[in-house]
């Protein structure tokens, strides 16, 4: 654990990260190492801890103890250089609805220290990949779920962040507009990003690498969907009836 | 470069600060709703009084005290009662505000050489409008009798004379007074207001919480969101100031290039004050009352309407707290008297030690995290 990126580190480490409010323990205890390149899901009822655990990643909020590093950087240690290698969708969005879909991409760029040419490719660059170009000119707060959630996801990745952390990103959005993102997902893990997504939708973690369960805070289960689902014991189990047993045996 | 992630936040703020309307509304409505009322409504030098006459005596002599009351322009005669009971009526009603009692001795005592007395009532409920009065009818009893007496004693003129010069307000205006004032009255209420709002708001609507996962440092983020106030700020300092000017002759008599440097500094301490309010709440409502609470007392303590020397030593410490009790001091100093850095510079420097302060507190204050 330091404060310069290292190679050979994991993308995301945690251990021990334990987060309370007050008296209510939101995340207890957690000890994760998620590789480079890998979608990793995060599953849990709301509640569980699945957002506090990726605000402490982040850096928004800070661990009561333990810590998290992201490519080997101490989140709490230098959160602002951590800053600069993640991509971050919050659950609630958090765009400029009274701004249009060019104009946020290009205050992010700015923020993210993109100019000149390099910012002309970048923004080409994700405009292209979630087939924005006919969008650009309208206002973000009158896009639909869909094209709101692509905007975001652009505006997260303008800086090819290694790491891309996304909070229930599928939320309210139809079927069609949440295979395309997946797909997008796909894509950028092929080219290297680790993904570390939360969800509620069942189908959407059978396409993780590799999916933890969180209650109460606390980890319940880790692996393929496939082991999850067979650590309940017994074949023919789905995910979601994993997922059901796990929680009724943890409450 | 130095602050880059500046630019890209002065520039998205430029633009939001252009299609919010609440914003503009309150840029534009509050300088000219100011104006009007202070400018227009607020008189503090009461004249035209209306009052009643009672004259028991009805001779030449009262019929002359009473024109002489008259031309004073303080006393607007609105008709003669006959009795005391018909003058109480009047000012009781609230008709008349002062009566001119002229008793039916008056003429007898005056040519006998004792004192003869004119009784002046006045409704001092209100007590600004019964206080000019009150000094119109001792100004005519005195005119009188110095003309009386001079003849008595066969002096050419009155022994003693003051000769009063008002400086710098010669024809004691209240506009002239009022105007200047209203330029930091006004600048204080938009700015404030307008900042108070400026991190709660972006907290409420969930934006916050994805700009503070980027690189921009908090001070980038606090200069970037106050920037284009500042102009906003001068925009409207000029505009009160072509009224005053235009509408209600408010001389500008000195440097105004010096006035809008040090405005600068006071619009930069008043955005400071707002951001510091806008990191002690957590919704936009309070971001409002707060600043509220930070206005009043900048209307009534700063000097604007009451004079800061009377008020009690307490309240004048408050008032010091207040960028605009040094701002006021300009503004009067610069457009009034054409004083330059030479008699201003211990304001000046105050407010250059607040606008540096403020803005360090609101970013010491402002933490890049949820908590």
């Amino acid at each position: 654990m330091s404060e310069a990126p290292s190679p050979r580190a994991p993308a995301i480490e945690t251990r021990d990260l334990t987060r309370r409010f007050g008296g209510l323990v939101a995340v207890d205890d957690l000890t994760l190492r998620i590789e480079r390149g890998e979608v990793f899901g995060l599953l849990g009822p709301n509640g569980s801890g699945k957002t506090t655990t990726i605000r402490m990643l982040c850096g928004l909020l800070e661990p009561s103890e333990g810590w998290a590093t992201i490519d080997g950087i101490n989140v709490a240690g230098a959160p602002e250089q951590v800053k600069t290698r993640i991509g971050y969708m919050s659950q609630r969005f958090g765009l400029y609805e009274d701004l249009t879909v060019s104009e946020n991409l290009t205050f992010y760029a700015g923020i993210y220290g993109l100019s000149g040419a390099r910012r002309a490719t970048r923004l080409d660059a994700v405009v292209d990949f979630l087939g924005l170009e006919g969008r650009l000119g309208q206002l973000v707060g009158q896009l639909s779920g869909g094209w709101k959630q692509r905007v975001a996801l652009a505006c997260a990745l303008l800086h090819q962040p290694p790491v891309l952390f996304l909070d229930e990103p599928t939320a309210g959005v139809d079927p069609a507009a949440r295979r395309n993102f997946w797909s997008a997902i796909h894509d950028l893990a092929r080219r290297g990003t680790t993904v570390l997504v939360t969800t509620h939708y069942m189908d959407e973690a059978e396409r993780c690498g590799r999916i933890a369960m969180m209650s109460g805070g606390r980890l319940i289960a880790l692996g393929t969907p496939a082991e999850v689902a067979a650590q309940v014991g017994g074949g023919g189990k789905t995910l979601e009836d994993a997922f059901i047993i796990l929680q009724e045996r943890n409450e | 470069m130095i602050m880059p992630h500046f630019w890209p936040m002065f520039w998205k703020e430029f633009i939001q600060m252009r299609r919010d309307r609440l914003s503009l509304a309150i840029m534009t409505a509050l300088p000219v709703a100011q104006l009007l009322l202070f400018g227009y409504a607020i008189q503090t030098d009461v004249r035209h009084l209306p009052t009643v006459v009672f004259d028991e005596s009805r001779t030449p002599e009262s019929r002359d005290l009473i024109a002489a009351f008259e031309n004073t322009g303080n006393f607007r005669l609105i008709g003669s009662v006959n009795g005391m009971p018909g003058l109480d009526q009047a000012i009781a009603r609230g008709d008349a505000q002062a009566g001119i009692v002229v008793p039916y001795d008056y003429p007898r005592r005056l040519a006998r050489g004792e004192t003869a007395t004119v009784q002046v009532i006045v409704d001092a409920a209100d007590p600004l409008s019964s206080q000019s009065a009150i000094g119109a009818a001792a100004g005519v009893a005195q005119v009188r009798n110095l003309e009386i007496l001079g003849r008595a004693a066969r002096r050419a003129g009155v022994p003693i004379e003051a000769r009063v010069r008002p400086r710098y307000n010669p024809g004691l205006r209240s506009p002239n007074y009022i105007v200047p004032g209203l330029v930091g009255v006004i600048l204080t209420l938009t700015m404030v207001l307008i900042t108070a709002m400026a991190i709660v708001r972006e907290r409420e609507r969930g934006t916050l919480e994805q700009l503070i996962v980027t690189p921009i440092t908090k001070t980038e983020l606090m200069l970037g969101k106050i920037a284009p106030y500042i102009g906003v700020g001068i925009v409207q300092m000029t505009a009160v100031l072509f009224v005053g000017r235009f509408v209600f002759d408010v001389p500008l008599t000195g440097n105004v290039l010096l006035l809008y440097l040090v405005a600068l500094l006071f619009v930069v301490a008043s955005l400071g004050y707002g951001l510091v309010i806008s990191t002690l709440v957590r919704t936009q409502q309070q971001a409002i009352q707060l600043a509220f609470m930070f206005v009043l007392p900048n209307i009534l303590l700063s000097g604007f309407m009451f004079p800061r020397q009377a008020m009690p030593t307490v309240f004048q410490w408050v008032g010091l707290a207040l960028p605009l009790t040094y701002f006021l001091k300009v503004l009067r100093g610069i457009l009034l008297k054409g004083v330059g850095i030479d008699a201003l510079w211990r304001e000046i420097a105050v407010l250059a030690g607040f606008a540096a302060l403020l803005i360090v507190v609101a970013v010491r204050r402002f933490h890049k995290t949820l908590d």
